[in-house]
C-alpha cells in the first residue's frame, strides 16, 4: 500500500501568526515576524521570519526570504513559463507538494519534492556558509 | 511510520482519501477560515520517496535480482561496477546500473525505453538520456527523462540540467536547472553528445 505524506498544519506549534486570505492581493515590501499562510496573492519583497505556507490556488512572487520551512501547495512565481523576477531563499526545508508549482529561482538548504510537483527553473541547495545572515538581517529570536 | 519533521507524517493513501476531500488545499469549501487559524488541519502532500535510512534502495549487485532491480540474468541489463572507469558514450537498450565512474553520455537507443540507475558509489560526468533515471550517487550534466521520471534520493548530488515529466526529490544536493518536458526521452539532442569530453 503506497504511503502518502500528510502535512499537519498546527498554527500554534508552527507559529503561523500571519495570514493573507483568499481574494486578497498584497504588493510591496513586507516583513512578517512569524510564520505566514498565503491563500491569496502576495508579491514584492518578502521577509518571512518563520515558515511560509502557500496554499493551493495561492500565488507568491517577488524576492522572498524564508527563515523557516517552505510548504508549497500553490504557485511560486508569475504565470510565465519561467519567472526570472522571482527568487525564493529558504533557510530550512522546501516541501513541494503534489499540487505545487514553482516557476522561480529556488534556493533551499534541503528540498523534498513529492510525486506530481512541478519545478521549473534553477534550483540550488544552499550550503552552510551560504546561510549566514546579511549585515542588514537580524536573526529571528 | 516515519516522521521526517514534527509536521509531516505518513499515512496509507487509501486512508487519506476520505480525509483529503475535506482538507486538500484545493477544496477550500471544506475548511472555514477560522478553522485554519484556530485548529490543526491535515493536508495531503503526495507520495514521497523512501528515505535511504531504510536501506531498501537498490544497489549494484551481481547476484540474483532484488526488489526494484530487474533480473540480473537479463541480457539487456548493463552494469558498470564500482571500481570501473568508463570513458566514452554508450547506446543502451536495457537497464543500466552505474556504480563506477563514467565520463561520457549514456543514451537509450531509439525505440527503447530504459532505466538508468546511478548507485551510491556511482559518478557520471556527462549526459544521461533515458525514460527513467534514478540517482543515488553523483552526476554532472544533463539528465533527460523527457516524458519519463527522475528520482533523486537523499544521498545524491546532481548538477547540470534536469528534464522530466515526473520528478521526485528527497533531500538531494541539487544544483541544476529544472525543466518539465512531456514527450519521449532522447528526442532532443543532449549537450556534448558525440563531441567528446
Amino acid at each position: 500500500m503506497a504511503l502518502q505524506d500528510v502535512l499537519t498544519i498546527d498554527p500554534v506549534a508552527m507559529n503561523v501568526v500571519n495570514r493573507v486570505c483568499a481574494g486578497s492581493q498584497l504588493n510591496g515590501e513586507q516583513l512578517y515576524k512569524g510564520g505566514l499562510l498565503v491563500q491569496g496573492e502576495v508579491g514584492g519583497s518578502l521577509d518571512v521570519r518563520g515558515c511560509l505556507i502557500v496554499w493551493g490556488g495561492a500565488q507568491v512572487s517577488g524576492r522572498i526570504k524564508v527563515w523557516g520551512d517552505l510548504y508549497l501547495f500553490g504557485q511560486l512565481g508569475l504565470d510565465d513559463q519561467q519567472d526570472a523576477t522571482t527568487t525564493l531563499e529558504c533557510m530550512g526545508t522546501a516541501y513541494i507538494a503534489n499540487t505545487g508549482v514553482s516557476r522561480a529561482a529556488l534556493f533551499a538548504h534541503r528540498i523534498r519534492l513529492y510525486d506530481g510537483a512541478q519545478l521549473h527553473g534553477p534550483f540550488k541547495t544552499l550550503k552552510g556558509h551560504m546561510g549566514l545572515p546579511e549585515l542588514h538581517d537580524l536573526v529571528p529570536s | 511510520m516515519s516522521n521526517k519533521t514534527p509536521y509531516i507524517q505518513q499515512y496509507p493513501s487509501s486512508l487519506q482519501e476520505g480525509e483529503q476531500q475535506d482538507s486538500s488545499p484545493q477544496s477550500e469549501a471544506g475548511i472555514s477560515p477560522n478553522q485554519l487559524v484556530a485548529s490543526t488541519v491535515n493536508v495531503a502532500v503526495g507520495t514521497a520517496l523512501p528515505s535511504s535510512a531504510s536501506r531498501n534502495l537498490p544497489t549494484l549487485r551481481t547476484e540474483a535480482s532484488t526488489d526494484g532491480l530487474p533480473d540480473a540474468t537479463d541480457e539487456r541489463q548493463s552494469q558498470i561496477a564500482e571500481g570501473v572507469n568508463f570513458v566514452g558514450n554508450a547506446q543502451l537498450s536495457g537497464v543500466c546500473s552505474v556504480g563506477g565512474k563514467v565520463e561520457g553520455n549514456l543514451v537509450q537507443s531509439q525505440g527503447h525505453s530504459i532505466t538508468v540507475i546511478v548507485t551510491e558509489s556511482g559518478y557520471v560526468k556527462g549526459d544521461i538520456v533515458a525514460s527513467n533515471i534514478s540517482i543515488m550517487g553523483q552526476t554532472d550534466g544533463l539528465l533527460d527523462a523527457t516524458g519519463g521520471s527522475v528520482t533523486l534520493h537523499d544521498a545524491s548530488r546532481v548538477s547540470g540540467h534536469v528534464r522530466y515529466n515526473r520528478l521526485q526529490v528527497n533531500g538531494a544536493d541539487l544544483n541544476a536547472t529544472l525543466e518539465k518536458a512531456a514527450g519521449t526521452a532522447g528526442t532532443s539532442t543532449p549537450r556534448n553528445f558525440g563531441s567528446g569530453l
